[in-house]
């Protein structure tokens, strides 16, 4: 900031000036990078336009697949397994990661398996969840549970271990009983953890929605991605991963929106010790 | 009896995983041999581990091993290096930062599997399509926490290093390089998970060898056990790779606390 006598203007040098050019002249590049290519003879044989798509064209296919009504049926699955497979996640996740974290001999017992299974790639497990479930929605929905269902015990173990101890004791000494504590206390001070779980949960149940519906699906964001790569069509491949990196940044989103509304204090008291860190 | 309930006492983690994990075998075992009798359904350990010796004896376990092994470190290091050289370009400057840093948060959050039937198309059903999904798996992880760890430098200490007539180039190495070191090395433990991901879902989508190819073939040809071995290996490779990152981390960090 000290440099003021630069002679480029001040909000042109903006973060965000400098993205949204970045993005454009990108966009463009590619566009024009894809024409050139898949129109000079030198490149003919690499059959260019077979795995990739120029920004126009990923477009159009937007504009077909959305009048057709196939975009929305096979979004319309994809959220059905994702919701399912998510909410299940939470329901057996949130539980375990209390039950882990307050009772030793439990977590003792459950640990090597929880381990041992969250450094497996539980994506590997897709083909053997579909011969087991067959075709349809609960395998993918199995799918994305397995997937989620980890990051979300483990955060919960972590927030209910770090709960602040003087706040359960302060309860306590005032005559508090253990529902009070649990309600009170531990729940509200280990949420930022668990939704902090439930944001790292979002990027895998994606992927293991996308990975199930290859194995046999009938519809699906998945499925729709692999019948359009198999038909040498890259436009759609293009359309499904737009598709999902939007839903994926909303739920993101909505998480961070929710844990502001279930904690208030939580981003306050960090900004704080933010600030506090820096002027020491 | 009391000599007894003190070595347990004081191994009381070991010891219940221990019994945790042979009760849970042992159960599992019972119910594959006397409950459920249909190996498409249930197997236990047993088969896994015949299933395990058949596939090794044939020779074809270690062939589906060496294809994903050495498509996970070819793409595994190019993306580390790739992502740590991007990340300290970035971090050091805020031009390049602005400029890539659409980009980079866009495919950060993308699923770039999905990427993985397209490449095959372009690359073929051989190793190196694989090796690109590898890479791009594995790239962003490392460059987002190195670049976090280039900005999160202490200014503090490079002002003193500053004051006391430090070079640019030995502030970089003295300063930045160590404390964003640890973090760099969270990235390369993160990447791993993806880049095993990447590896395993891209030979889903067509393959010759490897130990995606032996899960996807074995369970359509309802050889469940088979395709236990596999998940099996890739829990024991990646566990693997984990703790040896963790231990590194150890020996090259070890004033940073590290963090569950």
């Amino acid at each position: 900031m000290a440099k003021q006598e630069r002679r480029v203007p001040a909000w042109l040098r903006s973060t965000r000036t400098v993205a949204a050019c970045s993005v454009i002249v990108g966009v463009g590049l590619w566009q024009l990078g894809f024409e050139g290519l898949a129109r000079s003879p030198y490149f003919k044989a690499y059959a260019i336009d077979h795995f990739l798509a120029s920004p126009w064209q990923v477009i159009q296919s937007f504009r077909e697949l959305y009048q057709s009504g196939e975009l929305l049926r096979h979004c319309y699955f994809s959220l059905l397994e994702f919701v399912y497979g998510f909410l299940l996640a939470i329901a057996v996740g949130v539980p375990v990661g209390f039950i882990m974290a307050t009772q030793k001999k439990v977590n003792n017992y459950l640990d090597p398996w929880v381990s041992c299974l969250y450094a497996t790639p539980r994506v590997a497990l897709a083909p053997i969840i579909v011969v087991w479930f067959g075709l349809g929605i609960l395998p993918s929905s199995l799918v994305v549970f397995l997937g989620a269902v980890f990051p979300i015990i483990l955060n919960t173990y972590t927030g209910i271990k770090s709960v602040r101890q003087n706040l359960v004791e302060v309860v306590r000494a005032f005559g508090g009983s253990s529902m009070q504590v649990f309600f009170k206390v531990m729940i509200p001070d280990a949420t930022p953890a668990i939704i902090a779980g439930l944001r790292l949960a979002v990027g895998r149940a994606v992927i293991g929605v996308v990975v199930a519906e290859l194995f046999g699906a009938e519809a699906g964001l998945g499925y729709m991605v692999y019948f359009y790569s198999q038909r040498f069509q890259p436009g759609p491949v293009f359309v499904g991963i737009v598709v999902l990196v939007v839903f994926g940044v909303l739920t993101f989103i909505a998480l961070e929106k929710v844990q502001r509304w279930l904690s208030p204090w939580y981003t306050y008291q960090l900004r704080q010790q933010i600030q506090e860190s820096e002027m020491a | 009896m009391s000599a007894n309930s003190s070595i347990y006492r004081a191994h009381e983690k070991n010891w219940d995983a221990a019994i945790s994990v042979i009760l849970g075998l042992m159960i599992w075992e019972i119910v594959d041999a006397f409950l459920v009798d249909n190996p498409l359904v249930l197997v236990g350990p047993g088969r896994i581990a015949e299933a395990f010796f058949d596939l090794l004896a044939r020779g074809e376990l270690l062939r589906h091993i060496y294809a994903t092994f050495v498509e996970f470190i070819l793409g595994y290091s190019v993306g580390v290096a790739v992502g740590i050289a991007i990340g300290v370009v970035m971090g050091l400057s805020r031009t390049t930062k602005d400029i890539l840093s659409p980009w980079v948060t866009i495919s950060y959050n993308a699923p770039v599997i999905l990427l993985a039937p397209l490449f095959i198309t372009a690359l073929g059903v051989g190793i190196a399509s694989k090796i690109a999904i590898v890479f791009i798996s594995a790239v962003f992880p490392v460059l987002f926490n190195t670049y976090t760890g280039v900005t999160t430098v202490d200014g503090r200490l490079v002002e003193a290093l500053r004051a006391f007539g430090g070079s640019p180039a030995q502030i970089f190495f003295k300063v930045t390089v160590p404390s964003a070191l640890p973090l760099i090395m969270t990235g390369l433990r993160l990447s791993v998970g993806r880049a095993i991901v990447g590896a395993i879902v891209s030979e889903f989508f067509g393959a010759r060898a490897g130990i995606g190819l032996l899960i996807s073939a074995a369970s359509e040809a309802f050889k469940t056990a088979e395709a236990f071995v596999g998940v099996a290996v890739l829990a024991i490779g990646g566990y693997l790779t984990f703790e040896l990152l963790k231990y590194a981390e150890r020996k090259i960090a070890p004033w940073y606390e590290h963090r569950v």
